[in-house]
């Protein structure tokens, strides 16, 4: 009886996991975009608020491979050959001056459709190798692990202060 | 028919010909990128020169190259003083990067450093003064992630913003960052670090 109740609670475990992977290499086009881009949406506006901006459409990159090279930890070379897509916001560079050309950077996963890392235009971001996404989320994302808002003096505004 | 073909075959050769002179004096001339040319010519308006003209009679100041300014003692001395103050502020868990202006006296064809300034955990503001002609090359560092958290992580080398501000000046760049393509938080601050350059590959000659 026991066997049969573990069984149970390992195919429903298994079954409600795949409900919520999404494999975005089989899906269309259209269809893929939305779900790439609502969802970079909604990382940077968990991580990085104040990097959210609604400029120009967003980017999105063909699909790439993580080639991991930069972190020889168990849960980075796991993923390495992984394929995933790069959803890039721009900002309006005659408001405000960040460090890089974009104001937040979100890649995902092509083949489960979970967030791998978002970077935002200060140069920091934050990456769900050791913590998935929506395990983070689930239990909610504190003050202090968001990313804080850094721009740099406008060059105008920096020659009219001489 | 014979005729017309040896034509095409000597003009073709002839054509081939000028055109490779041509590329080769060109790269011979260009000691920067391509894309400096305009920045370098709104500098020298900037500093209130001539534009540049090397006509007129005017006298040509050139400045050593970011290969040369980088492996210099003066230079490496300096940049192992602002690398240690960054890592001492790490230990106080503060990520503060620093940087110094790097200076090329005409008259003795010495190089000299500025001041090592201190910025934030993602900038420091190095201000190149109006008119100056001495400015040859600009130094900063990034920060370690020592005390970040793990989850933290940045890609490391020039910023899409050092490389704009050097090209919009056209004053060659140096900055020294970790060896890694993207430093995690977390990491030793003692991982193996370098010196990269960026923008244009020294700053255009001046003329006054």
């Amino acid at each position: 009886m026991r066997k049969t109740l573990l069984f149970i609670l390992c195919v429903f475990c298994f079954v409600s996991f795949h409900a919520q992977t999404v494999n975005l290499s089989k899906m269309q086009l259209q269809q893929r975009n939305e779900y790439l881009v609502d969802l970079a949406k909604e990382v940077t506006r968990q991580f990085g608020p104040d990097y959210y901006r609604e400029y120009k459409e967003p980017e999105i990159s063909g699909e790439k491979v993580f080639e991991g090279k930069w972190d020889t930890s168990p849960e980075v070379q796991r993923c390495v050959g992984r394929r995933y897509y790069t959803v890039t916001f721009r900002y309006d560079k005659t408001k405000e001056r960040l460090n890089w050309n974009y104001s937040s950077q979100v890649d995902i996963w092509a083949d489960d459709g979970e967030p791998k890392g978002v970077l935002f235009g200060n140069g920091i971001g934050v990456h769900f190798f050791e913590r998935p996404y929506h395990q983070w989320v689930r239990e909610g994302v504190k003050e202090n692990e968001k990313i804080p808002y850094r721009k740099l003096p406008l060059l105008k505004q920096r020659n009219l202060d001489k | 028919m014979r005729k017309f073909s040896n034509f095409c075959g000597i003009f073709a050769t002839v054509f081939v010909t000028t055109t490779i002179v041509l590329l080769a004096s060109c790269s011979q001339d260009d000691d920067y990128y391509e894309s400096d040319m305009y920045t370098l010519a709104e500098m020298e308006t900037r500093n209130g020169g001539n534009g540049g003209d090397p006509g007129g009679g005017s006298t040509a100041h050139s400045f050593p190259s970011i290969n040369a300014i980088k492996s210099s003692a003066v230079v490496l001395n300096r940049a192992a003083e602002a690398w240690s103050q960054m890592l001492g502020d790490s230990v106080n868990h503060e990520f503060r990067e620093r940087g110094f202006l790097i200076y090329y006296k005409h008259s003795t064809g010495e190089l000299y450093c500025g001041s090592i300034k201190v910025g934030s955990d993602s900038d420091v503001e190095l201000f190149i003064p109006d008119g100056d002609r001495e400015i040859c090359a600009t130094y900063h560092c990034h920060t370690s992630l020592r005390y970040a958290p793990s989850s933290d992580y940045r890609p490391t080398g020039p910023s899409d913003d050092d490389i704009s501000i050097a090209e919009t000046y056209g004053i060659p760049g140096i900055v020294e960052d970790y060896s890694v393509d993207t430093l995690r938080g977390g990491a030793s601050a003692n991982l193996p670090h370098y010196r990269r350059t960026y923008g244009p590959l020294k700053r255009a000659d001046i003329y006054f």
